[in-house]
């Protein structure tokens, strides 16, 4: 693994989230303010292939609604559910775009189904292979790539 | 002519937004009906008639290239123009799904790249 990866997350996420999520990067001076985790909510998702392993994306749950709001286009009130399948669906995107990135773009993976998981699962005891910190206009959000042989989310 | 419509992704939030770029795109929709897995998708191409299907790959229960094969083999519906739009990176998966006439959008889209496409799909022009 180059120690490139920790740019190529980031690169992936910043363009999905500014692309299907009307978030983007916060400059410099603006983002000192921005850094925290406020009650945060991990989504992982599996693949398999040529690699093995899974994605996580975390944010603070303050940025659930906003994210899908912004991806719904509804200004009511939104239900967990769907604040859910709006952050699940930008880990996808962020997973999908990343895996050609992974194994060359012939590679064939099979992607799981996203899903919510929290620190006491084991999944995010194994330690990440890269991660990336993005701070975004409506929070912080910390993505990371797990390479391994045998995966079980 | 407006556009008989069917978007199949399992992701209510997915569907919803790309049911919004269709609106923000130009092209005139006619009825706009949705499946969240390629069999809820095939129910509902037995019961209406439909211009274009956009599908997406990874589903459960059926997916998107299952859905589409499926599509090939039935002579009603043989013919329907199908746009996957999907997280899909793979060019192998992505030629087998061009080998089936299907056209490939990549997520994230724009709706400049919905309405692009969906044009060259079927052909319309909304007047201008």
């Amino acid at each position: 693994m180059d120690a490139e990866w920790p740019d190529r997350l980031a690169q992936v996420a910043v363009e999905s989230f500014g692309t299907l999520g009307f978030m983007f990067p916060l400059d410099e001076a603006e983002a000192g303010a921005a850094g925290s985790l406020i009650e945060p909510i991990t989504v992982a998702v599996s693949f398999h292939g040529p690699r093995t392993g899974w994605v996580t994306l975390t944010a603070p749950s303050g940025l659930l609604p906003i994210l899908a709001a912004n991806m719904t286009g509804d200004d009511g009130p939104i239900s967990a559910e769907v604040q859910q399948d709006a952050f699940k669906e930008m880990l996808n995107v962020i997973c999908g775009n990343l895996l050609p990135q992974l194994a060359g773009a012939e590679a064939v993976f099979d992607v799981g189904s996203p899903k919510i998981v929290d620190g006491q699962n084991g999944l995010l005891a194994v330690g990440p292979t890269a991660t990336a910190r993005l701070l975004l206009d409506a929070g912080q959000v910390d993505v990371a790539l797990f390479l391994a042989e045998v995966v079980k989310v | 002519m407006a556009l008989n419509i069917l978007v199949v992704d399992d992701s209510a939030v997915m569907r919803s937004m790309i049911i919004r770029t269709l609106q923000m795109s130009g092209v005139e929709l006619g009825e706009v009906h949705q499946a969240a897995n390629g069999q809820e998708a095939l129910v509902v191409l037995d019961q209406h008639w439909l211009d274009l299907a956009l599908v997406d790959i990874n589903m459960p229960v059926m997916n998107g290239e299952e859905l589409i094969e499926c599509i090939r083999q039935k002579p009603a519906i043989a013919d329907l123009p199908i746009v996957v739009i999907s997280t899909e990176g793979s060019e192998t998966r992505i030629e087998r799904l061009q080998q089936h006439g299907a056209k490939f959008v990549h997520k994230p889209f724009t709706p400049e790249t919905i309405q692009q496409i969906i044009q060259s799909v079927t052909e319309v022009t909304n007047g201008r």
